[in-house]
């Protein structure tokens, strides 16, 4: 065991890390007018969750477009999963939207002082419908397959958070701008594809090569798709 | 309690009657005599014991009208027998027809044990037993799907029955079609006559047995979508994704194969989904193999060397106190969020995660443990609350929250919500005589005194529009008088109640489970965050049903709100307006008010954590015999119910119905 660790630890010394020149990155736009959606009311639960939790199932900055999730398919594509942690704190799934490679480790905590009730939408992956209470342990939950998995509390029907399960490591969210950025890949054709929670997804073929490719995405002919609940 | 078979008694009074029997019958010796007794005795039996009552070739009418032709029944044959080579695929076909119209009653096995086969009185006829009308010619079969229990002579009491007359909803084809599957399948309880069992169980032969009995609800390629499937609530699994509900591993595991095998022997009570315990072990096994392969998940859990970690009961402990008040405390932090208090689903979140169309169902009301899919023993609640249900909201209380002392705890506390037993049905409601005012009030303490009745109600599928899984399954009534005025009480679960009726009456919704102190909103601060009341789009409402008048004779008006020459009177409460109203009907869609002057009924409603609660009151005589049902003493009143859950769109002549019942006044 001692000896494959430490064998293992030179090679990572010696062998620099496969470190490619292209990368691509763009801006996620939304230009309709668009009533974004009200923030939660928390009702009875105000004292623990706060008066109002956000709405974050359409949020737009500018033209920028947060939390579209932007995957790359395409041979030779590998990568590491890694350990992720999704938080319940104030009656919100905190991160809202993650992504992660699959055999990826997801360790979910609960700050709240109230019960919560993690369930998840899958098919591939096993699905779970597991209770927190306050002060409880977190719960480790592993993703084996790539799926876009719904997370919800079934006692607060305001909460919702989405995992999306990817089958390289090669992805991103973009953020408040709107903007994302996938470096360190190999050059070669992909498929390149965003999603949104609400706005469905798209996606463009590219030919990556050493440097920066500049692929955009617009949603603004697409009708957000807001369930009530 | 001993139960005694119903051919038992009719054996028994059969003996009685034989000698006399007999007289009419032969001349000899009496050892002659004795021997031709009890040959035709023994020959008769089968017939005899199951027909009394039942109607037979001999009334059937000379000829019927069905959609304005004349066709005569003597002599009419199945004109779909003349093309046997097409015989299969119109049988296939006849029982889409019967999945889609008869099985609710009728049953998948075609015994009669339907979703609502025993919410109906006379029960719907058993086609498996050797005297049913597979017995009798199929003109036979035409005539009484065509014209249903209306069309049944006097002495049938066709008022009672609640088979409706298919000849506006069926064609003639779809009738017979329907008659080749009824007469095909119902000898065929079995394993399936044409082939033989195979010596071990074969995926080939459970697509065999799946294509042939599951097909019609889990659909050709078991996706759930078979032609019962939009009928259903819950829906037919879809086999693709390897999940069911009742498994011993945790939640969202694939279940064991045993899992798989005692699902498909004992069914899911309350669902469409019967047992089939009747198939030979073998063919069963065949089918868990069969399910196994149309999910990929089965196949990539051997593939990866995974092992199932299934759910171990341990030992029963004692029931305790202390057990039990642990049992309430966890419950309420727990379960009541979605259960609601005292069980009825009536959670603070539960109406959040209900949408019937996507087949998220009502969390379990918890005090009618006849509708558990796994059971009501301690030990299958225990596995529940360990396991979760899967593709539901059930969550797995697993080791990690709770040890297996509090589980037992919460196992005890659910099963004070509920009567130990299912309440047997009586079909004479006794309304006993009182001294000083009659109960107004379903909160006043003299209907703790009063016999309950339980009456079972079964979606209005007779006519379109139709409820095909209507949320109230069943009342409670109670009824007493003083001679002058008589009080009915009625108590029914629905989960949600309309709105607005918390601003004419006590109102009183489960609470959100309970927050730590510092963390509570008080009722004063609450108000500020509330949206203002809306009314449901379609009110609640229940109606009680009398005939006008009572006919001495027995005769009474139809049961589905009477017929043009038998008006029925019904007080109708809803809960916007909250009123109760009385009306007079001459069938499902012919209801009058009746004008305000003439509005006697009164009524006092309240709703308490899923249970809404009500009093109807009214004075026993009235100046319009014509149109309001007379009380008389000691006699036979015919009594029926109708019940609309208003927030699952029930209107109209979508509603929950019972057969007639009687009232008696002492």
């Amino acid at each position: 065991m001692m000896h494959r660790l430490i064998i293992s630890i030179l090679i990572s010394l010696l062998v620099p890390s496969a470190a490619y020149s292209g990368s691509i990155k763009g801006k996620i736009t939304y230009s309709s007018e668009v009533k974004l959606p009200k923030s939660f009311e928390t009702g009875k639960y105000k004292k623990a969750c706060g008066q109002n939790v956000p709405n974050e199932k359409l949020l737009v900055n500018d033209k920028g477009l947060m939390n579209v999730v932007v995957t790359i398919e395409g041979k030779k594509l590998a990568g590491k999963p890694g350990e992720y942690t999704l938080d319940q704190k104030g009656c919100r799934y905190a991160p809202h939207v993650m992504a992660m490679m699959k055999d990826s480790v997801l360790k979910i905590h609960s700050s709240d002082p109230i019960n919560h009730n993690l369930h998840s939408y899958s098919f591939d992956n096993d699905p779970v419908n597991v209770m927190f209470l306050p002060n409880q342990d977190d719960y480790d939950l592993e993703f084996e397959e790539p799926e876009i998995v719904k997370i919800e509390c079934d006692l607060h029907g305001w909460m919702s958070a989405w995992i999306i399960v990817t089958d390289n490591s090669f992805f991103d969210i973009s953020g408040k701008e709107g903007t994302y950025s996938i470096p360190d890949l190999p050059p070669g054709k992909y498929t390149v594809s965003a999603w949104h929670e609400v706005l469905g997804s798209k996606s463009q073929k590219v030919t990556v090569k050493d440097g920066d490719t500049e692929i955009n995405f617009d949603f603004s002919d697409v009708t957000p798709q807001i369930s009530k609940k | 309690m001993i139960a005694i078979h119903p051919r038992l008694i009719a054996i028994k009074k059969l003996w009685k009657r034989f000698p006399k029997f007999m007289k009419f019958n032969s001349s000899g010796l009496p050892g002659f005599r004795a021997a031709c007794a009890i040959t035709a005795f023994l020959t008769l039996l089968p017939v005899w014991a199951h027909s009394a009552n039942l109607p037979s070739t001999g009334d059937m009418p000379e000829s019927i009208t069905v959609q304005g032709k004349t066709i005569a029944l003597k002599g009419l044959k199945n004109p779909l027998r003349q093309n046997p080579a097409s015989l299969s695929k119109n049988i296939k076909e006849g029982g889409e027809v019967y999945f889609r119209k008869c099985f609710f009653c009728h049953g998948d096995h075609l015994d009669g044990k339907g979703l609502f086969g025993n919410h109906f009185f006379p029960p719907p006829a058993d086609f498996t037993h050797q005297t049913s009308v597979t017995a009798l010619p199929e003109s036979y079969s035409y005539w009484r799907i065509m014209k249903g229990g209306q069309g049944l002579p006097e002495k049938y009491s066709p008022w009672d029955s609640a088979m409706p007359a298919w000849e506006n909803q069926l064609t003639e084809e779809e009738v017979w079609k329907v008659i080749l599957y009824i007469f095909a399948k119902a000898s065929e309880k079995g394993p399936l006559a044409k082939t033989a069992i195979p010596p071990e169980p074969t995926v080939e032969r459970g697509k065999e047995i799946h294509d042939e009995k599951c097909s019609y609800c889990h659909g050709d390629s078991g996706k759930g979508d078979g032609p019962s499937a939009k009928y259903s609530s819950p829906q037919p699994r879809n086999f693709s994704k390897s999940h069911i509900k009742i498994r011993s591993t945790p939640f969202g595991k694939i279940p064991t194969d045993q899992d798989i095998f005692d699902r498909i022997t004992l069914g899911m009570p309350g669902t469409t989904m019967p047992g089939w315990s009747h198939l030979p072990a073998s063919d069963r096994w065949s089918l868990v193999l069969y399910i196994k392969s149309l999910g990929r998940k089965f196949k990539r859990f051997v593939d990866k060397g995974k092992k199932h970690a299934p759910v171990v009961v341990p030992e029963l402990p004692p029931f305790t106190l202390e057990s039990l008040a642990s049992g309430k405390e966890l419950f309420l932090q727990n379960c009541s969020g979605c259960h609601g208090v005292m069980g009825r689903s009536d959670g603070a979140s539960t109406h959040k995660i209900v949408d019937l169309d996507s087949d998220s169902i009502w969390p379990r009301n918890l005090s009618k443990p006849w509708n558990f899919r796994r059971g009501n023993s301690r030990k299958q609640l225990f596995m529940t609350l360990r396991t979760g249900l899967s593709t539901t909201s059930m969550p797995r209380f697993s080791p990690r929250i709770f040890n297996d002392q509090k589980i037992w705890d919460i196992v005890h506390y659910v099963q004070t919500l509920s009567p130990s037993q299912k309440p047997t049905v009586k079909r004479t409601l006794a309304a006993k005589a009182m001294t000083g005012e009659v109960p107004q009030y379903p909160k006043d303490p003299a209907w703790k005194a009063v016999e309950p009745y339980f009456i079972p109600l079964g979606g209005q599928v007779l006519n379109s529009e139709k409820s095909y899984f209507p949320v109230v399954d069943n009342i409670i009534v109670k009824a007493i008088h003083n001679n002058d005025e008589i009080s009915i009480y009625i108590h029914w679960d629905d989960p949600t109640y309309d709105p607005i009726l918390a601003k004419t009456t006590s109102v009183e919704p489960s609470p959100a489970p309970p927050l730590p102190e510092h963390l509570r909103v008080e009722e004063s601060e609450k108000e500020e965050t509330e949206q203002s009341v809306e009314a449901q789009e379609f009110p609640d409402a229940i109606a009680v049903q009398f005939p006008n008048s009572v006919d001495e004779s027995g005769r009474k008006p139809y049961f589905l709100n009477g017929d043009s020459s038998h008006p029925v009177n019904l007080w109708k409460w809803q809960s916007n307006p909250n009123d109760a109203l009385e009306m007079n009907a001459t069938g499902l869609k012919n209801w009058t008010p009746q004008p305000k002057e003439d509005q006697l009924v009164f009524s006092k409603s309240a709703y308490r954590y899923g249970r809404y609660f009500l009093v109807l009151n009214r004075k026993l005589k009235t100046r319009d015999a014509d149109n309001d049902i007379q009380f008389p003493m000691n006699v036979k009143i015919p009594i029926a119910f109708n019940v609309w859950d208003g927030s699952q769109g029930e209107e109209g002549t979508k509603k929950a119905i019972s057969s007639w019942f009687d009232l008696v006044l002492e």
